[in-house]
């Protein structure tokens, strides 16, 4: 039964990691700036992720920016420090979509692309518009596998998502980018 | 095993769309700043618009050289100068143990001289974010750079650097950093502490990191700290008196991680030798005023970390070389 002690094990680590991020918002709110770096460690890339999905890439380090400044002015508003992930995400949210009205996403060229060499198929302001024409629930989950690199059970942890729920927004996802990129299984 | 696996953990076969997608989009990826905000860019006048406008150009050929400094394509290695004259190279992934003292350019932005007997691998390297294992042994970074491009990660926790030179030591016991320049944060699993230069720190991998302490502190001052973060009572650390003003980075510290009558203990020393400034009440923080404590330590006189390039004297030696990656 290994591969249920690694899951058990896996488990454990996410709970402690979801202790740290509530022992790092109660410590932020106090005024704690070294425990407020660390919450930008850990959701910096969860932002940016965010971001890429909703406005121009070049503008994405900046919708991280305007995020935590935002959270640190008003994170004494957050009751419940466990709902840190899914409040800075709101914000996130919120923001790049501020920023979208002025910069928005590249469109995807509507070409159908069936002819194309999986590698001209792939390039990067193509797959991230391609990407963002996928649900929500595909879009952030790709973006942080693909892009950040992060991995199932770490989208897991970082997001409050079941590991279920983003396995199953992995492949979902993956299938239709696919689609719309032309590219076969 | 699934056709996902690659996809879900990057077990499994590899999947070719997925790992084009994965090298296509890693421009896009994220690239760290251990500062999550930015200084207030000054306010300008009119008439100083030609004059900023010079400025302008010079500072965008400046830009366009630290721009160069900072580029690195991801997983190329780094250069290491031998004896006789050869270049060697530390590629991502390599285990490394020394048998005498190296020295190892990090990336373009600094070098890494590596102590005889040294255990290491290079974990990454890319534009930004470059991240060492230091086994066993001892390493002197000196790095100009934005904060958090360069990390050690130690069997005790994770030493990052906020623009700076500092020595790094680790074996399975403890990690012990002195900063010689700039800022040093050290971080694990039960808490952070932020390190200036001129002082050590240390960290085990079941604690805390050890509150700071400057190196010019008298040893029994130095005792009396680690008294305290070993957690006993203040009234069992006498020498905590022996304080200089700026010990008080060490007292707030110690204060932060304390409640009741210990805090109260040490913020009343920490007034004796640095009073608070106008906006936080040292009787507030003694019970438990966090915010105000923070803003006490942020106005102790020292170099706030996210002005790094004040050291840019950093800089100055083996940075910066004209090392092509490969």
């Amino acid at each position: 039964m290994p591969r249920v002690v690694a899951e058990s094990s896996d488990d454990a680590a996410a709970a402690a990691e979801r202790a740290a991020v509530v022992r790092l918002v109660v410590a932020a709110r106090t005024g704690d700036q070294v425990a407020f770096s660390a919450l930008y460690r850990r959701f910096a890339a969860y932002v940016h992720a965010i971001a890429l999905t909703r406005c121009a890439a070049a503008h994405a380090p900046d919708v991280v920016q305007d995020t935590f400044v935002q959270a640190w002015r008003r994170l004494g508003d957050l009751r419940e420090p466990g709902a840190f992930p899914g409040w800075i995400a709101a914000i996130a949210r919120h923001r790049a979509a501020d920023v979208a009205r002025v910069a928005p996403l590249e469109p995807l060229d509507d070409a159908p692309a069936p002819a194309l060499s999986p590698d001209a198929a792939i390039d990067a302001a193509r797959a991230v518009a391609a990407i963002a024409r996928l649900p929500e629930a595909y879009r952030e989950t790709l973006v942080l596998r693909l892009v950040e690199g992060l991995t199932g059970p770490e989208i897991a942890t970082l997001t409050g998502l079941t590991r279920g729920s983003v396995r199953v927004n992995l492949h979902r996802g993956m299938r239709l980018l696919r689609d719309l990129l032309g590219i076969n299984p | 095993m699934t056709d996902d696996d690659y996809l879900w953990d990057g077990s499994g076969v590899p999947d070719e769309t997925v790992m084009r997608l994965e090298r296509a989009l890693a421009s896009q990826r994220f690239q760290p700043s251990a500062v999550p905000w930015r200084a207030q860019a000054p306010r300008g006048w009119r008439g100083l618009a030609v004059a900023a406008a010079v400025l302008l150009s010079l500072g965008s050929a400046l830009i366009a050289g630290h721009q160069w400094r900072l580029a690195w394509p991801a997983g190329a290695a780094w250069a290491v100068a031998d004896n006789d004259g050869e270049t060697a190279w530390l590629t991502v992934g390599q285990h490394w143990r020394t048998e005498r003292t190296v020295e190892v350019q990090v990336a373009r932005i600094g070098t890494l001289t590596v102590a005889p007997a040294t255990q290491l691998m290079l974990e990454a390297t890319e534009a930004r974010r470059h991240q060492l294992r230091l086994e066993r042994g001892a390493l002197s970074v000196r790095v100009f750079a934005p904060p958090g491009t360069v990390r050690v990660n130690t069997p005790a926790g994770l030493v990052t650097d906020l623009g700076c030179v500092f020595d790094v030591s680790a074996d399975d016991r403890e990690t012990r950093v002195v900063v010689r320049s700039g800022w040093v944060e050290l971080e694990n699993s039960h808490g952070a502490t932020l390190v200036p230069a001129g002082a050590s720190s240390r960290m085990t991998p079941h604690r805390a990191p050890a509150t700071p302490v400057f190196l010019d502190a008298s040893p029994a001052f130095a005792a009396a700290v680690a008294t305290v973060d070993e957690d006993w009572p203040v009234d069992r650390a006498a020498d905590l008196r022996m304080a200089r003003a700026r010990d008080a980075v060490s007292l707030l510290v110690l204060a932060s991680r304390r409640h009741g009558p210990d805090r109260a203990a040490l913020i009343a020393l920490v007034a004796s030798v640095s009073p608070p400034p106008l906006d936080v009440d040292a009787a507030a923080v003694s019970i438990d005023d966090d915010a105000g404590l923070w803003r006490w330590h942020a106005a102790l006189p020292l170099p706030p970390p996210k002005q790094w390039w004040r050291n840019w004297r950093d800089g100055l030696s083996g940075a910066g070389s004209v090392f092509t990656p490969r």
